[in-house]
């Protein structure tokens, strides 16, 4: 290859240039591995939902408080609300056939939980947030919520009032719903524990409610079960 | 000298990442992973080496200084990091997310493309085999990784489409690597030349 490169009349370059180089080539690898290290707090997280799941555990994530539609009408989010309540708040659309009928079920176990340990004045509360707006109409908030046979006391249910206030939302919690191409939506929008200033204080996977729970419980004024 | 038509061609491509600060346009690139890995990055880094060329073209600096980039060294390890960068999974979310993020995308690749064209001269076969097979050995791991991902990588993208990305990723890299291969057994050693300059100046670091 060099003999090659000689007979085209190739030119080494000098000493001062490969030092020049060499310098130059490791003040950029140094610099990149600085960057990715920075954008993967330590090459440990590599996806924005790890990041913002990393960032909810440190509660960096302030969620703004917001009007909610549903069947008992339009009632703010509950934070900011009493120091030492926390609430357990999913993101649903009622078309969902799959994930969202599940989790309504699973919030329909927990609300029947925290009734039979706090009735009516549990420090931890249940919040679903519909996303779907063409959709999400309040005659299919209503059923959904008779459906899961929703206690207003324990279980606000609602979408957001404006679209403005949801994309709002939406944003500030790092949540991205997607159409899945079947009429549905994917999205991730996990179980959050919302404390009484609206700051996220951690994000549990969908099948993890009951840990979700144990949390929010040990959060709360309640203490742990 | 760049031929009249050569030169429209370039100023419009090198206006690509103009065209991609209007929402619907970008949109069409972004809205699926593939497009938005292998088209719109590929694009925007043609685009920067089209205007590298124009600069040239209009003898206005358009590379970095001969002396910290001996074989084109430095320019070609410029854009494996971007490169590497970009395959990271939360810079393809937060570049949709994120409007400063988005912008550092652009930003790079046009760079990364507008600076790579003069080190790409610079370099030897070695060299140039080197950079690509790296390059490909890369785009391998990543596709790999993003086919064997049981979950989501991007709340942006299916699963389905992660899984098509990562098979185009690992084609990119079969072509890449075969482009290496190319770089060592041609007869000039190199292939893709600058149709207007001699392989001995081509070459040549700046005296």
């Amino acid at each position: 290859m060099l003999a090659r490169g000689g007979a085209t009349g190739f030119i080494p370059p000098d000493n001062r240039s490969l030092v020049a180089t060499s310098l130059a080539c490791l003040a950029l690898l140094v610099a990149f591995l600085a960057l990715a290290d920075g954008l993967t707090r330590g090459y440990r997280l590599w996806t924005f939902e790890s990041l913002r799941r990393d960032d909810a555990a440190a509660g960096r994530i302030k969620a703004p408080s917001i009007l909610l539609a549903g069947p008992q009408g339009t009632t703010p989010t509950p934070w900011p609300g009493p120091p030492g309540e926390i609430y357990i708040v999913d993101f649903v659309y009622t078309r969902c056939p799959t994930v969202c009928a599940a989790l309504g079920a699973e919030y329909t176990r927990m609300q029947a939980l925290l009734d039979k340990r706090f009735g009516a004045h549990s420090p931890v509360r249940l919040v679903s947030i519909a996303f779907d707006r063409p959709h999400d109409t309040p005659a299919a908030l209503a059923h959904y919520a008779s459906d899961h046979r929703q206690n207003p006391a324990l279980w606000l249910l609602g979408i957001p009032q404006s679209a403005a206030a949801q994309e709002d939302l939406l944003r500030t919690l790092g949540i991205v719903a997607i159409p899945d191409g079947l009429g549905g939506f994917t999205h991730n929008g996990a179980i959050h524990l919302i404390d009484a200033q609206g700051t996220v204080r951690a994000i549990h996977d969908l099948d993890q409610w009951p840990r979700a729970l144990d949390q929010a419980l040990a959060m709360s004024k309640g203490g742990h079960p | 000298m760049t031929p009249p038509r050569h030169g429209r061609i370039a100023r419009a491509a090198m206006a690509l990442p103009l065209l991609l600060l209007i929402p619907p346009l970008r949109h069409i690139l972004e809205a699926s992973m593939l497009t938005h890995m292998l088209v719109e990055f590929p694009l925007l880094f043609i685009a920067g080496g089209l205007a590298g060329g124009w600069l040239t073209h209009h003898r206005l600096p358009a590379g970095l200084p001969a002396v910290a980039d001996a074989h084109g060294l430095l320019g070609l390890a410029l854009a494996s990091c971007v490169g590497a960068l970009w395959m990271i999974p939360s810079m393809l979310d937060l570049s949709l997310l994120d409007a400063s993020v988005q912008a550092s995308k652009y930003a790079s690749w046009t760079l990364c493309g507008l600076l790579f064209r003069s080190s790409w001269k610079r370099a030897g076969p070695v060299v140039s085999a080197f950079f690509l097979g790296n390059t490909g050995w890369m785009l391998a791991t990543a596709g790999l990784l993003y086919q064997e991902a049981q979950q989501r990588l991007c709340v942006s993208y299916l699963l389905d489409e992660q899984l098509i990305t990562g098979r185009g990723l690992v084609a990119l890299a079969i072509l890449i690597g075969a482009f290496a291969v190319t770089c060592l057994v041609t007869p000039q050693g190199r292939v893709f030349n600058p149709r207007d300059r001699g392989p001995s100046r081509a070459r040549a670091p700046a005296e």
